[in-house]
């Protein structure tokens, strides 16, 4: 049942061929089936689903217009608030924290727009990981292939739409987290702008990049649920003050897209699965150019290094008194960033700066920029090093390498994933202007139409 | 920046005082690794010239 896109349920519900408690109690019975082998959840709330799909048959039954998202299951990240549930961030460090007394303010405006809410998704401690082997809450395994990871930081919310448990997910990408499992799981990601969508009720880990997006198998799907989740909250100082700029109707615009393939860094630093398929992405889009980011690799290191000082002053307080609490793959990784000098920060925040002047300006000349989102495809759960470029790279540090620039920028990027030829999927970044997702989604929507991209249901 | 020579683990007993965190030779030993990573980073980024007057990118909004 819930390889239906939204548009199947919409119309669905609207002929009476099935009801929301129909799909709530399918979606749990797949839930309880398919979850165990591949770990996404942390917490079900199997009691909510149900009365939010009581809520919606309601409306179905007094012959009232149905919202948008009406009956369709999704489920978010464990760094967002639910009511009445313990926010984890995907720390046990959080775990005995009380129930959060109001949901998001993400998860207000899809309830608000009639989804029902299935559950919280596991993710790599404190979102400081792009691999969601998480060693209290336990490794999210790919549903392609049980042995791999699904990425990080938000694996929970890649692999339980890969798998078909829910329609759609949220997931927060600071220097990838979105992007990265997107890929590795074989589905769809967008990144928004930096700005565009409000934070507000979520665990933070780098308020200067922190971005909240949704994750779907499909670019309607996508689009829908972006349009959703768009609108003010005043209560989010990070939050730039755009109106709303719905996409769904945007998605069938016919005119030409400039594209150039990024080349330097995001060329040299990906495997050969990753370049043929950036390859396919450029022939289908007719990018004949390739171009190059300037300093590119400083961006990473800058990106890097403002994490670590911003998530290891957030959690300096912590480390000092329940040091025994923390994740052991990330404790001294925030420990060393709390250390680091105010020097390299604040450089990196002033190189931040001086790099957004100097790349804008390529979208004089281009719409769309292409690169890829992972270096290679999933490695297997466990696994330290990948080799690429004849380098072997820590995989927890390196998988959001190629990321982690263009969140630095704050550029909006949808992820569109492809079939390697081993079977195992791989995603490449469409990459656009300051707000102008509606590009990354049209780009996106015109790969699917012809048939490029993998996104069906793998359990 | 020769960072190749800095002395991580003195520099990890000060920042041990100026922060209050009391660490075990195990995880000052961890440390090290992380910091030493973040070294060769930040090595080239401080390097880089930025123009004299340029600003910060953080907001800040009242």
């Amino acid at each position: 049942m819930n390889a239906l896109s939204i548009r199947d349920i919409q119309q669905g519900l609207a002929i009476g061929e099935f009801s929301a408690q129909d799909l709530a109690q399918l979606t749990l019975a797949k839930i309880e089936q398919v979850n165990p082998d591949i770990n996404a959840f942390t917490e079900i709330t199997a009691s909510r689903l149900v009365q939010e799909a009581a809520a919606i048959d309601q409306l179905r039954t007094r012959g009232e217009t149905l919202p948008p998202l009406a009956g369709v299951p999704y489920a978010v990240k464990n760094l967002f608030d639910i009511e009445g549930v313990t926010t984890l961030a995907g720390a046990e460090l959080f775990s005995t924290n009380p129930p959060a007394p109001t949901d998001a303010f993400a998860i207000k405006k899809l309830n608000a727009a009639g989804a029902m809410l299935s559950g919280a998704l596991n993710m790599d401690a404190y979102a400081y990981g792009f691999t969601t082997e998480n060693s209290h809450y336990g490794a999210t395994r790919n549903p392609h292939d049980l042995t791999r990871i699904a990425g990080g930081s938000s694996g929970g919310s890649a692999a339980v739409v890969a798998a078909g448990m829910v329609n759609f997910s949220l997931g927060t990408d600071t220097n990838g987290s979105i992007r990265v499992p997107a890929s590795l799981c074989g589905i769809l990601g967008l990144k928004p702008t930096f700005g565009r969508l409000s934070r507000s009720g979520s665990q933070p880990f780098v308020a200067s990049l922190d971005h909240i997006g949704p994750l779907a198998r499909s670019v309607d799907d996508l689009t829908q649920v972006y349009d959703a989740l768009q609108g003010r909250d005043a209560d989010d100082h990070f939050q730039s003050a755009r109106g709303f700029e719905p996409v769904a109707d945007k998605l069938e615009h016919s005119s030409h897209l400039r594209c150039a393939v990024l080349g330097g860094f995001f060329e040299t630093w990906c495997d050969i699965d990753a370049k043929n398929a950036v390859a396919r992405v450029a022939q289908m889009l007719e990018a004949l150019e390739q171009i190059t980011l300037p300093e590119a690799e400083l961006a990473r290191s800058a990106a890097f290094l403002l994490s670590a000082a911003e998530g290891g002053n957030h959690y300096l307080p912590a480390l000092r008194e329940q040091a025994e609490r923390f994740e052991l793959n990330s404790r001294e990784r925030l420990l060393a960033g709390a250390m680091s000098p105010a020097a390299w920060y604040t450089k990196a925040q002033r190189f931040r700066a001086w790099f957004r002047d100097n790349t804008l300006p390529l979208f004089e000349k281009f719409d769309l920029l292409i690169a890829p989102a992972t270096p290679c495809s999933a490695t297997l759960i466990g696994q330290q090093t990948m080799r690429i470029n004849g380098i072997d790279l820590p995989v927890k540090a390196s998988m959001g390498m190629l990321t982690q620039p263009i969140s630095f920028l704050g550029l909006p990027v949808v992820t569109v994933p492809l079939m390697t030829a081993s079977g195992n999927p791989i995603g490449v970044q469409l990459i656009a202007p300051p707000w102008r997702e509606d590009i990354c989604l049209r780009a996106a929507h015109r790969l699917e139409i012809q048939g490029m991209l993998a996104g069906k249901i793998t359990r | 920046m020769l960072l190749n020579s800095i002395d991580w683990p003195a520099y990890i007993k000060v920042m041990e005082q100026l922060l209050d965190v009391p660490l075990d030779e195990s995880r000052r030993q961890e440390l090290e690794v992380q910091l030493t990573r973040m070294g060769k980073m930040a090595g080239p980024l401080m390097d880089f010239p930025l123009p004299e007057r340029q600003e910060v990118a953080g907001i800040y909004k009242l």
